[in-house]
């Protein structure tokens, strides 16, 4: 298995992106995935997705990116959480493995 | 956060009557700029923010909205909240088109980067538990919120 490069973004890159990077950290460490996880701001996808694995934010982005997007506010607020975890952790192992 | 807490008596507001979630965000704004807590660029940028990145959220208990700015605009750490008399109208965080009727609003104002997102993560903990929508509604006074939301989160 490799080392998955996740970008995680959120409108200020400052609040709600560390709050995901924490989970995501925890998610990781639960299914044993092994993931370098860089923080940014929602305006600076295009540019930062570039080289990445996966893009998790907390809006929903509908612009350009370089590699697959998944919104993972659920996993803030804890409606739909276990759902948003399970989704994430199936791409992340699919990654993984790819 | 060393025994004291981030909460002030003084900036939560019971019942609080807004037109629009524009209304609530320049009043909770201008008290924290008025209290000293944030620079006088402080509500307008949180507006500007609310208008790009809108930040109502559906939780497991009540819907909320937690409003900020950059730690630039603020000048201590502070939290402004307002639980108002009738909900008004936010966007979805994580999708714009989507409409949150938000009963409670937080707004945050935060001059240290590295603190904000430990704080955040509390406060969605707390809400994210069901029982909170009772506690929340069986307050009566600002008062009841502040003694709530300080033992809720211990921040």
């Amino acid at each position: 298995m490799r080392q998955l490069k996740i970008l995680v973004a959120c409108g200020s890159g400052i609040a709600t992106s560390s709050v995901a990077v924490y989970k995501i950290e925890h998610l990781c460490k639960e299914i044993g995935i092994d993931a370098k996880i860089v923080k940014t701001t929602i305006k600076e996808i295009p540019e930062k997705s570039a080289g990445m694995d996966l893009v998790l934010t907390t809006n929903r982005y509908q612009g350009i990116a370089e590699c697959p997007v998944e919104c993972v506010v659920n996993l803030l607020t804890g409606i739909n959480a276990e759902t948003t975890e399970k989704k994430v952790a199936d791409i992340l192992r699919q990654l993984a493995e790819g | 956060m060393s025994g004291r807490t981030i909460f002030d008596p003084d900036l939560i507001f019971w019942d609080l009557k807004g037109a629009s979630a524009e209304e609530c965000l320049h009043f909770l704004g201008d008290a924290l700029e008025q209290a000293g807590k944030a620079k006088g660029d402080y509500t307008d940028a949180v507006l500007k923010r609310e208008a790009v990145y809108p930040t109502g959220l559906k939780t497991p208990s009540i819907s909320i909205a937690i409003p900020h700015a950059n730690p630039s605009n603020a000048i201590e750490n502070a939290f402004a909240v307002a639980k108002l008399e009738q909900p008004v109208v936010f966007r979805h965080m994580a999708d714009e088109e989507q409409e949150v009727s938000v009963e409670l609003i937080l707004m945050m104002c935060i001059a240290e980067p590295q603190i904000h997102a430990p704080l955040l993560r509390r406060i969605l903990e707390v809400f994210s538990d069901q029982s909170m929508e009772q506690e929340i509604h069986s307050c009566r006074r600002s008062e009841e919120l502040y003694e709530l939301l300080q033992r809720k989160t211990g921040i």
